[in-house]
């Protein structure tokens, strides 16, 4: 009820702005065309003064408001994800300094040199030296900012250094799946061809490197200060994996396979008392619209330490045996399966 | 170069007064309805331009009131968007559509009729000193085109599955296979439809833009001023680029993914 009279009040106050806008139109004619016009045109010189000075303000506020709401005041949870906070500021400051210059400039000239009776506006058409100042000078800040971007997009996306976790991230309407290489460290071929039944992914079982490769949906496990590479891959639309926390983003695309890689630097405990939040967890949220389910799309991660994270690897067993489970050596069933891996592993 | 700027101002309107003296006699539908002037087709898309903008506006408004207030219900909602806002939540797949709509009215419906549709249309021939566009006949279709492009895309609002909702950057596969989403049924046809009649007879009019002016311009030899107001077209010219770019790009994706990948699983 409350959102209603809101809208209505918002229709409310266009009437009355037509309303009065019409009012005034009958009484310029009866006070006469060329008066009303001059007292117009003071009114409108104040009014963006005025637009000038609350907008500035507006905006002020809003940051005030909302900046502690953003991820920014707990900074990259990443190593790599630091640099890319660094250039942000950056790209805000040369901006915001360049946006309070125009705005500034542009709302006080027009209040400022006004209509007034004993002035002439002076016709001004062309300056080259003028239109060389404000190309050139944008262009090379633009392109230092650019070049900053590329220096760093290049290296999250180019090649993992040597001991950087290998994982395998698939998104599908509506999740996410991931895949560790196991002790090998090489990850099994895949083929869509196979897709069948258990083998959501189409694993390659063929291919000897497969045979030990761990599957698990939802949670993704990863030990923290250790590099770790992401190929990313879809199944059916364009989705992509957004690490707000991490600062990173990529494409998955379906058939072109993408890397990103990053160094985690606080465990999910860690970062559940830095940010006094006991819920913390680091999401993985598409951030490709995808299709109806597309808001629900959520991946988690769960960063620990090396020590955690060998103990939770131990407890996984290789998708082959989930796919073929007569195949499968006998295990110790109390421990958690692949699919079961959801719940985190306690202390 | 301020010397040619100061041509534009004087001599240009003084040509362009001249030839507008001797007009025939033009009926109702000729001045108003399937008019050939470039003033009048401006106005045109101003006008339908205007209607788009105050329906683009309206679904923005609607879904962001259910983004600001994500927990509340408005059950006024259901009254006029039926099971689109069952109990007054809206839809997820009609949230995301009316998010695809607004941005396709606004770049494709208001944009494109605001910026080129009335200025570029009213304003190049008048810069130039042209008596009119090169060819009145096209441009009056191509406004016409438009119109019908707007009902098509009006249309898709009506239908059962919804209209598009893939996004307004129409990225396949979520927009090629039905399977993918409910908007990609026949809302995406009719989006593909009207971007048929709408891209390729009213965006390409932009291709037109430049044969159009480069005869107008030699024929009344205002070369210094048509090269200072060329700077606009050229503008036009990146714009047909861009489009052409977002087209082959979305080609070049399904080419890709229909020859050496097959995308759903079996």
């Amino acid at each position: 009820m409350k959102e209603f009279l809101l809208v209505a009040l918002g229709a409310l106050v266009f009437v009355v702005i037509f309303q009065i806008a019409k009012a005034s139109e009958y009484v310029s004619v009866l006070k006469g065309e060329e008066k009303t016009r001059r007292q117009n045109n003071k009114i409108n010189a104040f009014l963006l003064l005025g637009f000038l000075i609350f907008g500035l303000i507006g905006a002020w506020y809003c940051n005030e408001l909302y900046y502690p709401k953003t991820l920014f005041p707990q900074g990259s949870s990443s190593k790599e994800g630091k640099e890319w906070d660094w250039m942000f500021m950056l790209t805000v400051i040369v901006t915001g300094i360049v946006f309070v210059i125009t705005q500034v400039a542009l709302f006080w000239f027009s209040f400022k040199y006004q209509e007034k009776d004993n002035r002439k506006a002076y016709y001004f058409a062309h300056s080259t030296k003028l239109e060389l100042i404000w190309t050139t000078i944008p262009a090379i800040v633009l392109c230092a900012l650019v070049a900053f971007g590329l220096k760093y997009w290049f290296r999250v996306t180019g090649d993992a250094p040597k001991d950087a976790l290998l994982v395998e991230v698939t998104g599908h309407q509506f999740g996410w799946e991931f895949r560790y290489p196991g002790p090998d460290k090489v990850l099994g071929k895949k083929n869509f061809k196979l897709v069948k039944g258990r083998n959501s992914l189409g694993v390659d079982f063929e291919d000897p490197a497969s045979l030990d490769d761990i599957h698990t949906s939802v949670t993704m496990h990863i030990p923290v200060g250790r590099p770790v590479k992401m190929v990313i891959n879809a199944q059916d639309v364009i989705h992509d994996v957004g690490l707000p926390h991490f600062r990173m983003k990529m494409d998955a695309v379906p058939g072109i396979p993408t890397t990103q890689w990053f160094t985690p630097l606080y465990t999910t405990e860690e970062m559940k008392q830095r940010t006094h939040n006991p819920d913390f967890v680091y999401e993985i949220s598409c951030d490709q619209m995808c299709g109806q389910g597309h808001f629900s799309m959520i991946g988690i991660i769960i960063v620990e330490t090396e020590a955690q994270y060998k103990a939770w690897l131990a407890t996984q067993k290789p998708e082959y045996f989930t796919v073929y489970p007569d195949r499968a050596p006998k295990m110790d069933t109390t421990k958690a399966g692949p699919l079961t891996a959801v719940v985190p592993v306690k202390k | 170069m301020s010397s040619a700027a100061t041509l534009h101002g004087a001599d240009v309107h003084a040509g362009h007064d001249a030839h507008h003296e001797h007009h025939h006699h033009e009926t109702f539908i000729t001045k108003y309805v399937f008019s050939q002037d470039h003033k009048m087709i401006a106005k045109q898309f101003l006008v339908t331009g205007m209607i788009w903008a105050i329906i683009g506006g309206l679904f923005s408004v609607i879904f962001r009131l259910q983004l600001g207030y994500p927990e509340s219900t408005f059950p006024w909602l259901e009254d006029f968007l039926g099971h689109w806002a069952k109990g007054g939540k809206l839809d997820p797949e009609f949230y995301y559509a009316l998010v695809t709509m607004h941005g396709t009215i606004l770049v494709f419906f208001v944009l494109t009729a605001g910026l080129s549709g009335t200025f570029a249309n009213f304003l190049i021939p008048l810069q130039v000193g042209a008596r009119d566009m090169a060819s009145p006949m096209l441009n009056m279709l191509s406004y016409w085109f438009f119109f019908t492009a707007s009902i098509i895309m009006f249309s898709s609002l009506f239908v059962q599955t919804g209209p598009a909702s893939g996004g307004w950057t129409i990225y396949p596969p979520l927009s090629a296979l039905g399977d993918a989403s409910q908007g990609s049924k026949i809302g995406m046809d009719l989006w593909r439809k009207y971007g048929n009649v709408h891209c390729k007879f009213s965006i390409r009019r932009f291709e037109l833009y430049q044969y159009h002016i480069e005869p107008s311009y030699k024929r009344y030899e205002y070369d210094k001023v048509a090269i200072n107001s060329m700077g606009f077209v050229l503008y036009c010219g990146a714009w047909r680029i861009k489009f052409s770019g977002i087209t082959i790009r979305r080609y070049l994706i399904i080419v890709r993914q229909e020859f050496r990948y097959q995308l759903l699983p079996q």
